[in-house]
């Protein structure tokens, strides 16, 4: 801190720069869209009267204060606190899952009070700090198989418990955010090869949407893909056995996995199905999918107007103040709304992958990195949902779709990462 | 470390780029590039197009007295899940009166609950007035239903309209397009779950054209008299079946017509389909002796015998061609008056021998036996005249016609062939319905009389008229005698086909009484047909109740004669002759024709300079207005009619025929007009008027204003 003081015109400028302007200005433009969007959406929608809207404001608050907290805090002191955080939101993970509230198949919510808290989302924060903290240690090398297999077990606890609610897409946002952690960490790309070869190859052999056709059409596809594999191992120098191994492995997962499509719930096959063929069933799992496109397309340029969507009034859309409100979005904002929003996004993330860069200390920049993927991987994931290109799996969309726990914890990220940024300097 | 630091960031933030990229480039291809189609089909599934049902017209009577009318009323349904409280509100509503018990009980027993319709038909005003307040789950539904003000007077001829407003039979069926009208579309908005929706406002596609009326030549009041004095007779003769024609024999207008047994056409639900049968004009039956009239008609009309002709007439009984034919009574020589008086079988089969059969089946043809007589009325018979070239003929046909066998006819055949006896022998055509009325009531066209063909001569028609009064008055119809209205007639008696044996039925027979009142300027023409056991005459069963109706008319045939104006222009109210100078002949002609006046055209030219009688004069409908054509002093103007007391739809249909375009404010009579009345104007001009409702004593200042300037010309 007195080095960084020491400039004398540029110590001021880093001063004011507390607040980075290039994460507080998107973030707070997405939070009116989405306060806007959200109003539009409940206040004639289906979902009640203004209630939702108030509650959701109440939210907005609540996060802006724990992203103030959260920025304020030392890093020192967050790598400290985190395995209480993790601890913490495991137990309440677990709690979930005996005395969770149920709704539509699916214990995620847990009742204090009046409040109903979805732990999966304050998870996923404390996950980010524990596996950067993990990562972020001297002794940690992710070449030797015990830290890769502590990082791991990291990761697949939230993951798991989270599974069990059921909820794939929060369970796979684990994943994906841890995944990007341990390379961000400096995982060998030959052990990424390993690692990720097993789903590819699972869903290769059982997920006959993606190459239609007779089984032996995707064995040939697969054949190709495992010697791809084989090849890249082995410029990294791995030995033979290992590699024979690996195919063996994939072989194995290859016959097998078919049965694993089999073991999957009727709803999230359903749901797979739907992602990739809509229009085979527009009455049912298709039909939200369907619904969103031509909200989306009816848009156009500029859009109905603020709470002039019709597919959004007369409630065809579904979901609308949650999953699919960038749907309502593109109905009443057109194409140019939809694509502001989606350069906010872009700025946030590109300024949050560049603060993990200039970050100094191994923690921050695992923290900035772990934030900003979090944020892109919810983001990506929900708006290629609305736009059709991905399965709708019940992700929200950060800073605007409606749900109090996950609005706290995007804001509280986002604290942690203004809180990164601003002491990028330090060790 | 840093090198990898800085591959791995611009990996990263490679991959993130792309991903916008191709998130943006979707979101494109559904604004921008598939736009209009994603549009169209949101438009599609968000609304729905639903008819706006369109109000049937009513059937009035010739007075206009309703006869059939549809009005909006509640039908009581119940959307209840819970046996216990669906049946605490069926024996409410029972209790009430608003549901019958058999309905209540259907719907108490019914193991599938939800919606039920409790009560589809009339639910009064005090039976809803009855209903407890507060129950729940008990609907009121608004629908337009069918009622019959005048109560169930002719169900038969009127027929049924089904719930769904559809025509079922009789002239509900047959002028299904001009009375239902045309139901305009809504389009409604609807959310996802179909529920309609009224944000945003439905909007009116096409608003709906209400139904036209039907003015009949049915008088309520005689159809009454008929209806009660045929029940009573019916009842007293113990008869199956029975109808009823009463016919105004100048016009052809059917005046009555009442079949037995009846029905109620409010619970019609459960009906047998064959009692909706308008036996009087959809079935044919063997008409016996009234049938006589054909030879007779045929012997004068040939001039080939008078009525003091004498026949011989075989003392009763006459083998021919193989076959017996006996009288009631036995008869030697018989004048052919007495021939008729007596009903004699013999005497009538001797007749028709000499003068042959082409002769009466010539009449019989003339009389209009074996067509139809075109009423317009679907289903009607069209009876069966025998012909020697026709399959059926034999040796013995021509005696047995003679006397009403082996001929089949239907009641308004017989009725108009008596009533051609009446008129003179003009073969008029039975008419249901006197005029076509438009949604508002006012008249659009109506039917006029109509002669099939001159049958008799004037002086056959006298001698027959004078032949059938003394039927009543000595010989066998003597019981339709009336004192102050004395009747013409005729009996009959026929064996009747049972239709299922297809043989003479033994126990039963057909009695009827043909004739019309008073003889010498009849002025109702009556046929009456009763179903009874065989051992009734005619005589005793159908000639007094054709009595009692003569009766019970005396005195409406006598107001009616009072108020008697020129042929068919009884109830017609005097026209406004429209201004029609300065219009295109064939524009002029059609105004004319669409106000019930005949256009003639004198003159060269094809413009309208002038018409006589004056436009504006007061005339009777069907006057002749004779145009005179010159040149178009300027080609391409029209003149703007005067159309300021007109209403607003003559107006209209009058600047249209001048080629101008309306734009109408306010609805009645037309108040102000601009241009005003007499400017050239392009053709296509606007004109814009003004009408109020409340206009009429502006209205009556105008006609009367006209009618001074006519008469100052």
């Amino acid at each position: 801190m007195a080095r960084a003081l020491g400039g004398s015109g540029r110590g001021a400028a880093r001063q004011a720069a507390f607040w980075d302007g290039q994460i507080l200005l998107p973030v707070m433009l997405l939070v009116v869209a989405g306060a806007l969007a959200v109003y539009s959406a409940t206040v004639h929608g289906p979902g009640g009267g203004a209630a939702l809207f108030w509650r959701h404001l109440a939210a907005l608050l609540v996060g802006a204060l724990a992203a103030a907290t959260l920025a304020y805090v030392p890093l020192r002191g967050l790598e400290d606190l985190s395995p209480l955080f993790y601890g913490a939101a495991m137990l309440l993970l677990l709690t979930v899952l005996f005395a969770g509230e149920a709704a539509s198949g699916a214990r995620r919510w847990l009742a204090i009070g009046p409040l109903r808290l979805q732990p999966s989302e304050p998870a996923k924060v404390a996950t980010i700090l524990l596996l950067a903290h993990y990562l972020a240690r001297k002794r940690c090398d992710l070449r030797r198989i015990g830290s890769l297999a502590g990082a791991l077990a990291l990761i697949a606890l939230p993951a798991l418990l989270v599974m069990q609610q059921p909820d794939l897409g929060t369970a796979l946002a684990f994943s994906a955010v841890g995944l990007v952690m341990l390379i961000w960490a400096g995982l060998p790309g030959w052990i990424l090869i390993l690692l990720a070869s097993p789903l590819v190859t699972a869903g290769l052999a059982s997920l006959k949407f993606l190459i239609p056709g007779p089984p032996s059409v995707r064995v040939i596809a697969w054949v190709p893909y495992v010697l791809c594999a084989a090849f890249l191992l082995r410029r990294a120098r791995r030995s033979w056995y290992l590699i024979l191994l690996f195919v063996l492995l994939q072989t194995a997962i290859a016959i097998e996995a078919p049965r694993i499509w089999e073991g999957l719930e009727p709803y999230q096959q359903a749901r797979v199905s739907a992602f990739l063929y809509p229009e085979r069933d527009p009455a049912g799992s298709g039909y939200q999918v369907i619904q969103s496109q031509i909200a989306i397309g009816s848009g156009g340029w500029l859009g109905a107007g603020f709470r002039k969507g019709s597919q959004k009034a007369l409630a065809f859309l579904p979901r609308q103040h949650t999953d699919f409100i960038y749907s309502v979005v593109g109905e009443e904002f057109g194409f140019v709304g939809a694509a502001t929003i989606l350069l906010l996004y872009a700025v946030l993330i590109f300024r949050g992958a560049v603060l993990a860069r200039e970050s100094r200390g191994r923690f921050g920049s695992l923290v900035a990195i772990g934030v900003t993927t979090l944020i892109f991987y919810h983001t990506a994931v929900n708006i290629a949902m609305t736009l059709g290109l991905a399965p709708v799996t019940g992700l929200p969309l950060p800073f605007l779709s409606f749900g109090g726990s996950f609005l706290v914890t995007s804001l509280g990220a986002v604290g942690l990462l203004i809180g990164v940024g601003a002491r990028r300097r330090e060790q | 470390m840093r090198r990898d630091g800085d591959r791995r960031l611009a990996v990263f933030l490679g991959l993130v780029a792309l991903g916008f990229l191709v998130l943006i480039a979707r979101a494109a291809q559904f604004a921008i590039l598939e736009h209009s189609e994603l549009e169209r089909i949101a438009r599609a599934q968000q609304t729905d197009q639903v008819d706006l049902p369109a109000k049937r017209g009513p059937i009035l009577d010739r007075h206009g007295r309703t006869l059939s009318c549809t009005l909006e009323n509640p039908s009581l349904a119940v959307r209840l899940s819970d046996p216990q409280e669906r049946r605490r509100i069926l024996e409410a509503s029972l209790r009430a009166g608003a549901c019958t018990p058999a309905r209540a009980r259907a719907l108490a027993g019914e193991r599938n609950a939800g919606f039920a319709w409790v009560n589809r038909r009339w639910v009064s005003e005090q039976a809803l007035q009855r209903l407890p307040a507060g129950l729940a789950g008990l609907e009121q539904h608004s629908e337009l239903k069918r009622f019959y003000p005048a109560g169930a007077v002719a169900p038969q001829l009127l027929g049924l309209v089904g719930t769904d407003g559809v025509g079922l039979s009789g002239l509900e069926w047959q002028y299904q397009e001009h009375l239902a009208g045309r139901p305009g579309r809504l389009l409604q908005f609807v959310t996802g779950g179909g529920r309609p929706q009224n944000a945003p406002p439905a909007r009116v596609l096409e608003p709906p054209r209400d139904g036209g009326g039907l003015l009949l030549t049915i008088d309520q009041q005689i159809q009454e008299i008929v209806r009660h004095r045929l029940r009573q007779g019916a009842a007293a003769a113990e008869a199956r079946e029975a109808f009823a024609i009463v016919l105004d024999p100048v016009g052809g207008e059917i005046r009555a017509l009442v079949e037995l047994p009846e029905f109620d056409p409010l619970c019609a639900e459960a009906l047998d389909p064959a009692r909706l049968h308008l036996g009087a004009v959809m079935d044919q039956y063997e008409p016996g002796s009234v049938l006589k009239i054909v030879p007779f008609c045929a012997a004068f009309e040939s001039g080939l015998v008078t009525p003091a002709d004498t026949f011989y007439c075989h003392e009763g009984e006459r083998c021919v061609h193989g076959c017996c034919i006996r009288d009631l009574h036995p008869y030697g020589f018989l004048t052919v008056a007495e021939i008729l008086i007596k009903s004699s079988n013999i005497g009538a089969g001797r007749l028709a021998e000499c003068c042959g059969w082409q002769r009466v089946c010539a009449m019989a043809q003339s009389l209009g036996f074996g067509t139809p007589t075109g009423i317009a009325f679907g289903g009607e018979a069209s009876g069966h005249l025998p012909h020697p070239l026709r399959k059926g003929w034999s040796e013995r046909s021509l005696i047995t016609m003679a006397y009403g066998q082996e001929i089949a006819a239907t009641g308004v055949q017989v009725a108009a062939a008596f009533a051609a006896i009446a008129n003179g022998g003009r073969l008029m055509r039975p008419r249901l319905v006197s005029a076509f009325l438009d949604a508002g009531g006012e008249i659009e066209r109506r039917t006029r009389p109509e002669m099939i063909r001159r049958a008799l001569s004037p002086e056959t028609a006298e001698t027959m008229r004078l032949l059938l009064r003394d039927v009543v008055a000595h010989g066998t119809g003597r019981a339709a005698e009336v004192p102050h209205c004395p009747p013409a007639g005729k009996t009959g008696t026929a064996q009747w086909v049972d239709p299922e044996t297809g043989t003479y039925s033994p126990d039963e027979h057909l009695l009827s009484f043909a004739g019309f009142a008073p003889h010498d300027d009849p002025r109702c023409v009556c046929l009456v047909m009763l179903r009874t056991r065989a051992d009734v005459q005619a005589g005793g069963a159908a000639a007094p109740i054709f009595g009692r109706i003569i009766e019970d008319l005396t005195w409406i045939l006598q107001r009616d004669r009072w108020a008697r104006t020129p042929l068919a222009q009884a109830v017609e109210r005097p026209i406004v002759v429209p201004d029609v100078r300065g219009l295109r002949a064939e524009a002029a002609r059609q105004a004319l024709r669409r106000n019930d006046l005949i256009p003639v055209l004198e003159g060269p030219g094809d413009c309208v300079t002038a018409c006589r009688p004056a436009a504006y004069a007061l005339v009777q409908p069907g006057s002749v207005i004779k145009l005179r054509l010159g040149d178009d002093l300027e080609r391409g103007t029209v003149q703007v009619p005067d159309v300021k007391g007109l209403s607003l739809r003559q107006a209209i249909a009058l600047l249209a025929a001048a080629d101008l375009e309306v734009a109408a404010e306010g609805g009645g009579w037309v108040v102000q007009q601009h241009p005003a009345a007499g400017t050239r104007v392009a053709g296509g001009t606007r004109c814009r008027l003004r009408a109020d409702a409340a206009a009429s004593q502006a209205r009556a200042d105008a006609l009367r204003r006209r009618e001074l300037v006519c008469r100052a010309r």
